[in-house]
């Protein structure tokens, strides 16, 4: 364009200016051959490449073949070159996950190993029965306590037959006794006083007798009887009333991990702070439905 | 409303249980009845406007402080250790006690609560300060009272503050 520009003096004639101008398209006709000439092969290709671009099918049919080739060095060098990459992933998340690992394993197991005790226990209970059904021992047993204790003979043997019934069911956080969640009947009952005492006994009792890994799970006075299942970061107490078989225990704790399952899990009980959501399903669970 | 698990622990006859009464139920007896393994009681303080419940384990009394239970420090969120200012056995160790009750709980807060303070003068506890190996967070006596609502409002402060 400068060149074009040089050509025309502003102080020229008409004539001659006209003359310039023509030159001028002269000039630049020729320059877009000899670019044509020059170029030819360039611009061709580049238009090819347009086509292609613009086209997704050519694009395809060209790029399938290099994606596929990529995705097969991709596979084969994953193992090696990734490996150590996933692998601190993987652990990393573990480590940072143990505790919710652990949370939802502990019922889990709980459950398992107490179907198969409670399995166990149904059968013994039935040889037992059987054996006992016309057993002098317990005839002699219930005729002797009568005497002693003024009661009628029937009496005892219902209070023998009578059913189970929860009172009161907790869940406390392990370490620090903090109450999580409380269904009670006794409204007189100081829940807090009774989490922090009951973790105060658990811990003493598993100190004082150094069984590693062994913990408390059940405590008895008169016919009351506390009964224990230890989970991860929390335990449950069962308090309830009556002599219970082996059978209903098994039953109990089955109750308690069907709890632990469907209602606690690790988000729930870390803080130790009291929920009455938790709560209000405890009694639901447990209270409203008394009997075992 | 946030619940906290605090310590009460020291050697035996130097008042935890007399600060744990009188700041539970403001009463104090001059019997004095050993505390047999642990009392936990429960009360609810109101910090600027905030509610705080403070689950207290009144532990029995231990010469040395590594004869506790660790399992009752577990989960605990503040240790207060309370010495004798007349009985010079309850305060001559307090580095290693304390050292062991850092030990214990390196990431909650520890309270060294000189007490019964009714019982000495100015004097004498100018010069105990130049003597206790460890200096005293707090002197009180529970007998009268004196700092014991503070001692506990000052720990559910630092327990909200270290909520936040």
């Amino acid at each position: 364009m400068e060149i074009q520009k040089s050509n025309i003096d502003p102080g020229m004639d008409e004539p001659s200016k006209l003359a310039a101008q023509h030159q001028l398209s002269d000039d630049a006709l020729l320059f877009e051959e000899l670019k044509e000439t020059l170029l030819h092969e360039d611009r061709e290709a580049l238009r090819e490449l347009q086509n292609i671009l613009n086209q997704p099918e050519k694009l395809s049919q060209k790029m399938s073949p290099v994606l596929e080739k990529r995705l097969e060095d991709f596979k084969e060098a994953f193992p090696n070159d990734y490996r150590a990459i996933l692998e601190k992933i993987i652990s990393e998340k573990l480590a940072n996950s143990k505790e919710e690992l652990l949370e939802a394993i502990y019922p889990i197991m709980g459950k398992l190993i107490k179907k198969y005790i409670a399995l166990q226990f149904d059968l013994l209970r039935e040889r037992m029965a059987m054996r006992n059904q016309n057993s002098i021992w317990y005839k002699t047993k219930t005729r002797i306590r009568a005497f002693f204790t003024g009661t009628k003979e029937s009496d005892i043997i219902l209070t023998d037959l009578m059913d189970v019934e929860i009172k009161n069911v907790f869940v406390i956080q392990k370490n620090s006794g903090l109450l999580i969640a409380a269904a009670i009947n006794d409204a007189e009952l100081h829940t807090d006083l009774v989490a922090g005492m009951m973790t105060a006994i658990k811990s003493f009792a598993e100190d004082a007798f150094d069984r590693k890994g062994a913990e408390l799970e059940v405590i008895t006075y008169d016919n009351y009887q506390l009964l224990l299942e230890n989970y991860y970061s929390y335990y449950f107490v069962v308090a309830l009333t009556g002599t219970i078989s082996s059978h209903q225990d098994a039953l109990i704790h089955e109750k308690m991990n069907n709890f632990a399952a469907r209602h606690l899990n690790r988000k729930k009980v870390k803080d130790g702070q009291f929920s009455e959501a938790i709560s209000k399903k405890l009694k639901d669970y447990f209270i409203d439905n008394p009997k075992v | 409303m946030i619940s906290k698990k605090v310590i009460l622990t020291g050697s035996f006859g130097v008042g935890k249980t007399s600060l744990f009464e009188q700041f539970l139920y403001s009463k104090f007896s001059q019997k004095y009845l050993t505390t047999i393994g642990v009392k936990v009681d429960k009360k609810v303080i109101n910090v600027n406007g905030k509610e705080l419940s403070l689950i207290i384990w009144d532990i029995a009394g231990e010469v040395k402080q590594d004869k506790v239970p660790n399992s009752y420090f577990l989960g605990t969120s503040a240790i207060i250790y309370v010495f004798d200012v007349t009985r010079k056995s309850t305060y001559e160790e307090l580095d290693q006690d304390i050292t062991h009750l850092k030990k214990m709980l390196p990431n909650g807060i520890t309270a060294i609560v000189g007490n019964k303070i009714d019982l000495v003068d100015e004097s004498f506890l100018q010069e105990l300060k130049g003597n206790i190996p460890v200096p005293w967070d707090i002197l009180t006596s529970a007998k009268t009272g004196e700092n014991v609502e503070e001692l506990f409002l000052n720990i559910g402060s630092q327990l909200l503050n270290q909520n936040t």
